[in-house]
């Protein structure tokens, strides 16, 4: 069975590239630009994997965190930021990766996959 | 065992002979100054001391003069209010600037008494040093603390800048890295469409040109200031500058951005500081309503007879008169532990200072408003 991934960011055009990628490899993808417009996908569907953007208009990253946090689902976090003060969000959170914008796509690609594969 | 000498009244007396019953001598000879004053200010009577201070030789000229007059202006009012206070029968000390008839300037501490006058009223006995060495070397030690602070909160601002702009910046270089690592892997594999690669690389040249938008945004910051480089600015593109580099924070909060600036005005400034001053009402601003509803932030520019104005408003309440009273002041913050230093309203009022203009707060508007008012010059 394909393995669920919700790719959540506002940039339209980075939400296009892990579409594209995780498409191609066999992955079945959903998106979202928001917090909120996650946290209603995260309801109705089950993840294998959330990589989410942080700062994001209207509702941000953190409302994906905490819904997790405090629901039953146990799907793996991946969480990105052009933001350098979010690196420590991997203490406060259960995030199973944090990914600093700029990134080089295969290397994450590999790591990624890594994570999904566990 | 040592012998030691009995002190009484003899043995003393034959030590320093008549001098010690003559406490004028003391008097005479003590480093401090010694007075009498009235509870008017008056001048009944100076040790050689104090007259020496005041720059004459003697109390003849100085007799009966008011003290008050030799009091350095700003500390007056407060020399006054020490001197009714003594002489109402309660004791204190005071440090006071003093200016001399000779017009030497001295800091000055004293420690004064209430004495009984022969008509029963209570005069005011005072011993006065003259501590100007101690004060100016704290004054000197303060401007260099001053100083040394300013630099750091600019440099702290500069890192809050700084990490704003990484992170305008940080998300078109991952959509150009990421697309273009994308068009990579399929051309690796030959499995690359003509239009797909057009396309992509189309993306990838506008998010180039997104960031050079930013980066030449940033080079009106660009603050080397020591030459003078004042020039006439358009007031709307200072304005607009300003937001391009912010808008992206202002989106995240929904913050909705107004901008009426009339057209042809402009401004004789440095541009950079002024684009820094912008920039922190903005921040502010943006600080304060960030967690309100219906946030808005509105910036209208216009001319009025002898200057221009902009005015920053949001949609705050206003601020109370006990912080609007104290909020231009140095290191004067109402934003946690952590948070800033408390200079970046003191930094902005002094640039608009150093530009002939002013910046204040509007209590009269119904909302939060700061006004920038520069005068209309013409070049220098």
């Amino acid at each position: 069975m394909k393995k669920n991934i919700l790719v959540v960011d506002d940039e339209f055009a980075i939400v296009e590239v892990w579409k594209e990628v995780f498409e191609a490899r066999g992955y079945h993808v959903s998106t979202a630009n928001n917090g909120d417009a996650a946290v209603a996908s995260i309801e109705e569907s089950d993840f294998d994997l959330i990589l989410t953007d942080m700062k994001m208009p209207g509702s941000d990253g953190i409302v994906i965190l905490d819904h997790i946090a405090k629901s039953e689902k146990n799907p793996k976090m991946i969480v990105s930021s052009g933001f350098v003060e979010y690196d420590n969000i991997l203490e406060k959170y259960k995030i199973d990766m944090f990914i600093q914008k700029p990134f080089l796509l295969e290397n994450e690609i590999v790591n990624i996959e890594e994570i999904l594969g566990k | 065992m040592e012998q030691t000498t009995v002190l009484n009244s003899e043995s003393i007396t034959s030590l320093v002979g008549d001098k010690l019953n003559d406490l004028t001598e003391m008097i005479k000879s003590t480093p401090s100054c010694l007075k009498l004053i009235t509870k008017d200010g008056l001048l009944l009577n100076m040790n050689a001391c104090g007259l020496e201070m005041l720059g004459v030789e003697s109390m003849s000229g100085v007799l009966g003069a008011s003290v008050y007059d030799l009091v350095e202006e700003s500390h007056r009012a407060n020399y006054i209010a020490f001197n009714q206070m003594i002489c109402s029968g309660k004791k204190g000390d005071l440090q006071f600037e003093m200016i001399g008839l000779n017009g030497i300037r001295r800091w000055m501490e004293t420690f004064a008494t209430p004495f009984a006058l022969s008509n029963g009223e209570i005069a005011h006995l005072a011993i006065t040093n003259d501590v100007s060495a101690r004060v100016n070397g704290e004054i000197e030690y303060n401007k260099q603390e001053i100083q040394l602070l300013e630099e750091s909160a600019r440099i702290e601002s500069l890192g809050q800048f700084v990490n704003g702009i990484a992170h305008e910046i940080n998300n078109p270089l991952t959509i150009i890295s990421s697309r273009a690592a994308l068009l990579g892997i399929k051309a690796k594999k030959n499995e690359i469409e003509q239009q797909y690669l057009i396309d992509g690389l189309e993306t990838i040249m506008e998010t180039v040109s997104r960031i050079s938008d930013i980066i030449g945004n940033l080079q009106t910051f660009s603050t080397k200031t020591n030459k003078s480089q004042k020039s006439h600015h358009p007031l709307n593109d200072i304005v607009r500058n300003n937001l391009s580099l912010c808008k992206e924070k202002f989106k995240l909060k929904d913050i909705m951005v107004d901008v009426k600036v009339a057209d042809g005005l402009e401004v004789f400034c440095h541009h950079g500081l002024i684009s820094q001053t912008i920039t922190n009402l903005l921040d502010n601003a943006y600080d304060a309503i960030e967690n309100t509803e219906d946030k808005w932030i509105r910036i209208r520019g216009r001319k009025n007879k002898n200057n221009i104005v902009l005015t920053i408003t949001d949609n705050g309440n206003g601020i109370s008169s006990a912080v609007a009273s104290k909020m231009l002041n140095p290191f004067y913050t109402t934003k946690g532990v952590g948070v800033g230093m408390g200079l970046g309203l003191a930094l902005a009022s002094g640039t608009m200072k150093k530009h002939g203009g002013r910046l204040y707060y509007n209590d009269k508007s119904k909302n939060t408003q700061f006004v920038l008012e520069f005068p209309i010059l013409e070049s220098e």
